[in-house]
């Protein structure tokens, strides 16, 4: 059950005048009482995002996700924050952490990475929001304070693909997920988690590449900052922080692990998955590139190519469906008893008015999958065929 | 964490309490009785016992409060975009499409959480070809429900009949209302050509 708001209120102004405080370099860090109630409110949160059915379940998945994590901090600091990482299901792009080391990556966002130095980036920035107690400092910090007080459900409840996650999150959750830390807190997750994925044997150069990705989605669907960075310096700024730090700091640093083939090959799956989501939410284009990208580890692969039909044919274009055609035919030549090609090919077909060839592959696909759940509104369009 | 049942009726009370003991405040009206839309373009007769709230658009009626059960009538232009998915409606449409779209909407919204369908097939709804879709689904605290979507395209015009009911026990007890409600909606006008 959730804590009434004023035992919140009472969380977060417990905290002393302090702000700075010392980052978790191991075991023999202590927590303070208002950090330790963060911790097991955050729980409570935890708890709610299990419960939401949002978690995308992929035990393999997570199981690399937090392999990769483990190689970005000493074993002494994982003593204090057992870090865990968790994908949630949903295509926006956005990753957050809790101060307890909870980290959870939305599926949107691994689908849009290229290679596990890009990952290893993604996580060591979230892994530095906890090793250096943002959540604590950020809450005792009182111009913030009435920010988190203020009810931020309230405020982000009407930001498309935000209230919705908001929602499920509590306060600690929503901070972390969707209004992010003030901007100093973030340049310094930005520094430091470049320092140990450095540190990790990493790429340098992969960092700023991913923020080139998140730009990229936020010129593609014509938003402001996408949510990873919602109220984070703007993403321009960020790349050149990246930047500034590979001519300086790094500036005799060249090469790296990249992983490109690893990380693709493990969050393939992901990226299917992920592509259906656009695909259902409209998105088209996001679709398109996350069946094309599946389709890069097995050019051939069925699934790929029946998604490009799908995303051809639901775009509802006559232009298109010569496409779609082109890809259900690509699909069951890779899987002549892969049902669902069959039924695209037949809808486009029927929505071309070629009701012969509609029917014909209807027909098959009744045949090849003979309890299909909407087998009533394929037997109604058969029957429209005659 | 399971809810228990203890936490789940709790809950459900206060959801009771709060979206109808706030009556006083919301233009609830009792709902029995035919209701007429000449500018929505339906009628239908509402059950004995259920209140109204008499929204600008849509209609939207329950028994014990919005989140134990509800009917929402909603009419969309296909012009209109929907709330969920960039996806667009379009004139003549099959069912089969048409529920498709509905559905892609439902599972892209982010409040409506772990959408399982459980029935998906064509049905009529008085003289018009639709759709009627049953699917299970949790809100953000984990609670579970139940809908029973129908739907279908007069002209430019959807209009989806919605039944929305916890689905411990307020599903299965006023299903059967619904069902003799579905059952009296009619267009008052045909669709214009």
């Amino acid at each position: 059950m959730r804590l009434p708001s004023v035992l919140l209120a009472g969380v977060l102004l417990g905290g002393c005048a302090a702000t700075s405080l010392a980052p978790v370099t191991g075991a023999d860090t202590a927590f303070e009482a208002d950090e330790r109630r963060l911790w097991q409110r955050s729980e409570e949160e935890q708890r709610a995002i299990a419960r939401s059915g949002l978690v995308y379940a992929d035990a393999e998945l997570e199981a690399y996700l937090n392999e990769v994590a483990r190689r970005l901090e000493t074993p002494d600091v994982y003593q204090r924050i057992p870090f865990r990482v968790h994908v949630l299901g949903n295509p926006r792009l956005n990753a957050f952490a809790f101060p307890n080391g909870v980290i959870y990556v939305h599926t949107g966002l691994l689908a849009r990475l290229d290679n596990e130095a890009q990952l290893a980036t993604l996580l060591a920035h979230e892994m530095m929001h906890a090793t250096h107690r943002h959540a604590v400092r950020e809450s005792r910090d009182t111009k913030h304070k009435r920010a988190w007080l203020a009810g931020i459900h309230t405020t982000l409840g009407g930001i498309p693909g935000v209230g919705g996650l908001a929602s499920v999150l509590g306060e600690i959750g929503a901070t972390a997920a969707v209004t992010g830390y003030s901007r100093d807190l973030e340049r310094e997750a930005d520094v430091e988690g470049l320092r140990r994925v450095v540190r990790a044997g990493y790429d340098p150069a992969e960092a700023p590449r991913l923020f080139h990705v998140l730009r990229q989605d936020a010129e593609q669907e014509k938003v402001d900052a996408p949510l990873f960075y919602a109220t984070h310096p703007r993403l321009t700024e960020r790349i050149e922080t990246y930047e500034t730090m590979l001519r300086t700091e790094f500036r005799d640093r060249r090469g790296g692990a990249v992983e490109a083939a690893p990380f693709r090959a493990r969050t393939r799956r992901v990226v299917l998955d992920n592509a259906w989501l656009d695909l259902r939410a409209g998105r088209f284009d996001a679709a398109r590139h996350g069946a094309r990208r599946y389709l890069t580890l097995g050019p051939n692969d069925a699934r790929g190519h029946y998604l490009l039909g799908e995303v051809a044919r639901q775009m509802g274009e006559r232009e298109v469906a010569a496409q779609a055609i082109a890809h259900y035919r690509k699909a069951i030549a890779a899987d002549r008893r892969y049902a669902d090609p069959h039924k695209g090919l037949g809808l486009v077909h029927f929505e071309l008015g070629d009701k012969r060839q509609a029917r014909r592959a209807l027909e098959r696909y009744l045949s090849i999958a003979p309890a299909a759940s909407d087998r009533a509104y394929i037997e109604e369009y058969i029957r429209l065929c005659q | 964490m399971p809810v228990t049942r203890s936490r789940f009726l709790r809950t459900l009370a206060l959801v009771a309490w709060l979206s109808l003991g706030g009556c006083v405040s919301l233009p609830w009206h009792p709902a029995a009785g035919p209701y007429v839309s000449d500018e929505e373009n339906f009628s239908v007769e509402l059950p004995q016992g259920w209140m109204r709230l008499n929204a600008e658009r849509d209609l939207l009626i329950t028994r014990d409060g919005l989140l134990l059960q509800h009917v929402l009538i909603e009419r969309v232009h296909v012009d209109r975009p929907l709330k969920n998915t960039k996806k667009m409606l379009t004139r003549g449409m099959q069912p089969q499409a048409l529920a498709e779209v509905i559905l892609d909407n439902i599972t892209s919204s982010e409040h409506i959480l772990d959408v399982r369908v459980k029935e998906n097939r064509p049905v009529p709804i008085g003289p018009h070809r639709g759709f009627k879709l049953v699917y299970a689904h949790r809100d953000k605290n984990g609670l579970r429900f139940r809908s029973v979507q129908h739907g279908f395209l007069a002209g430019d015009v959807f209009y989806g009949i919605r039944y929305t009911a916890a689905e411990r026990y307020y599903f299965a007890r006023d299903l059967p209302t619904f069902e003799q409600l579905l059952a009296t909606f009619r267009l008052i006008r045909p669709p214009t050509a």
